[in-house]
């Protein structure tokens, strides 16, 4: 990796963090497990690690931003969280806040320097 | 599964997490990793392949569970740091040279010989400086840990050095009087046991009255050691205030005072060294000597304290 990819990597990186807690919440409104999430946040083309996600959900439930399940019925016991509704509540927010970023960005984008 | 290595990593990255939470971890744990692996599988990777990438992906175990305990990956945060600068260097700059000039006083005094008393002393600083560079960073990482919001000097606009002006405390002003400090200090040090004369027994014959010993030189140490510290305190404020104005005063008139009493008491010079020297035993003879270095004495101690509060009025 050169220089200037390993300076956009880093900027890529600084710019979507706080793309992954909306990503999760928004697709935990249907109930998903760990590594169900890691491949559907990925296929979102959401960047994040396996050793950050599945701290951070554990995080996020005892915020009461998710509510969690054990589902044994399954090949193997997995954990499934969902969006609560102070979860909903927050991604609403975030969803408005994103959007009046993204909003303002194209204005600036559009004005001419 | 063909490897331990599962096991190995779930029960490393269970290692340091709180009992209560290990089961249900580990459950999760496991059914990521059979997931991820299971994944790679279907993919037609190689089972031990699979088992290696997905565990390497998830990376040190040691940082997986420092994020699900919530525990910092670093000894003492952002939050933190900038307060945890300023007290290592203000004790790095007031502790250390004080404690290190009353050992090399005391020593001096037990009548130790200069090259044990230069060693120990040195010995002692280093010893300091660790001491206090360990406990003042175990207790900012303590803080760091403890989940408390510890309010550590929170910074103010009081805070503010003052901009450096004309005619007021500059870094070379200071360093001036901090050599000329540590040299009158070394100089009253180092009295006792080196002089150009020496005795009948070959012993070193003071300049200063050896009775000075027992009070009066322990005392002069621990003035011209506090206006080191006035010095250095000084630049760091960064101009003269009233307040600094006023310890000069009083630092002036605790070093002047008993200076010219001494003097003029003829309790100053040692009589055996004039006599060495064949200037008898009356050793500033018609006087003139004493009152040359009163006169000195007086004069540099009103000029400095008038010359404090001139700056501070600026």
């Amino acid at each position: 990796m050169t220089y200037d990819e390993a300076h956009l990597e880093a900027h890529l990186k600084e710019l979507r963090r706080g793309s992954v807690l909306l990503a999760c919440l928004l697709i935990l409104r249907s109930p998903g497990y760990g590594y169900g999430l890691l491949e559907k946040l990925e296929t979102a083309g959401v960047d994040v690690d396996a050793n950050t996600l599945y701290p951070m959900l554990r995080r996020l439930e005892k915020q009461g931003l998710l509510t969690s399940e054990w589902d044994t019925d399954g090949p193997r016991p997995r954990k499934y969280y969902a969006t609560s509704e102070q979860g909903m509540d927050l991604a609403r927010e975030l969803m408005s806040s994103w959007l009046d970023v993204t909003r303002t960005l194209e204005e600036l984008n559009r004005e001419e320097p | 599964m063909i490897t331990d290595l599962t096991d190995r990593y779930v029960g490393a990255t269970l290692r340091s997490i709180p009992e209560n939470q290990r089961a249900d971890i580990e459950a999760e744990l496991r059914a990521s990793i059979d997931d991820a692996i299971e994944a790679r599988l279907s993919e037609g990777t190689e089972a031990k392949t699979a088992e290696q990438e997905v565990l390497e992906a998830l990376g040190d175990p040691d940082r997986l569970a420092a994020g699900y305990s919530g525990r910092p990956g670093y000894l003492i945060g952002p939050e933190h740091f900038f307060a945890y600068k300023r007290l290592l260097a203000v004790l790095m700059i007031t502790v250390v040279p004080i404690v290190t000039a009353i050992i090399a006083v005391l020593q001096v005094i037990a009548g130790d010989d200069i090259g044990s008393v230069f060693a120990e002393t040195l010995g002692m600083a280093i010893a300091l400086v660790v001491h206090i560079a360990f406990w003042t960073t175990l207790v900012f990482a303590v803080i760091e840990r403890s989940g408390e919001k510890v309010p550590t000097s929170r910074w103010t606009l009081d805070s503010l050095p003052a901009l450096p002006r004309q005619e007021s405390a500059t870094l070379g002003d200071t360093i001036g009087s901090l050599v000329f400090l540590v040299f009158a200090i070394a100089a009253i040090v180092f009295s006792r046991n080196v002089s150009p004369v020496t005795g009948d027994t070959g012993t070193p014959v003071s300049f200063f009255d050896p009775e000075l010993w027992s009070f009066w030189f322990p005392y002069f140490v621990v003035v011209l050691t506090a206006e080191i510290v006035f010095e250095i305190t000084k630049y760091r404020v960064g101009s003269w205030t009233w307040a600094l104005a006023s310890v000069n005063l009083a630092l002036n008139a605790l070093f002047a005072i008993p200076a010219i009493y001494l003097l003029t008491s003829e309790q100053i010079f040692n009589p055996v060294f004039f006599e060495r020297i064949g200037w008898g035993s009356e050793p500033a003879g018609d006087g003139t000597l004493v009152m040359v270095a009163v006169v000195i004495i007086g004069l540099i101690a009103i000029w400095d304290v008038i010359d404090g509060f001139r700056k501070a009025k600026k």
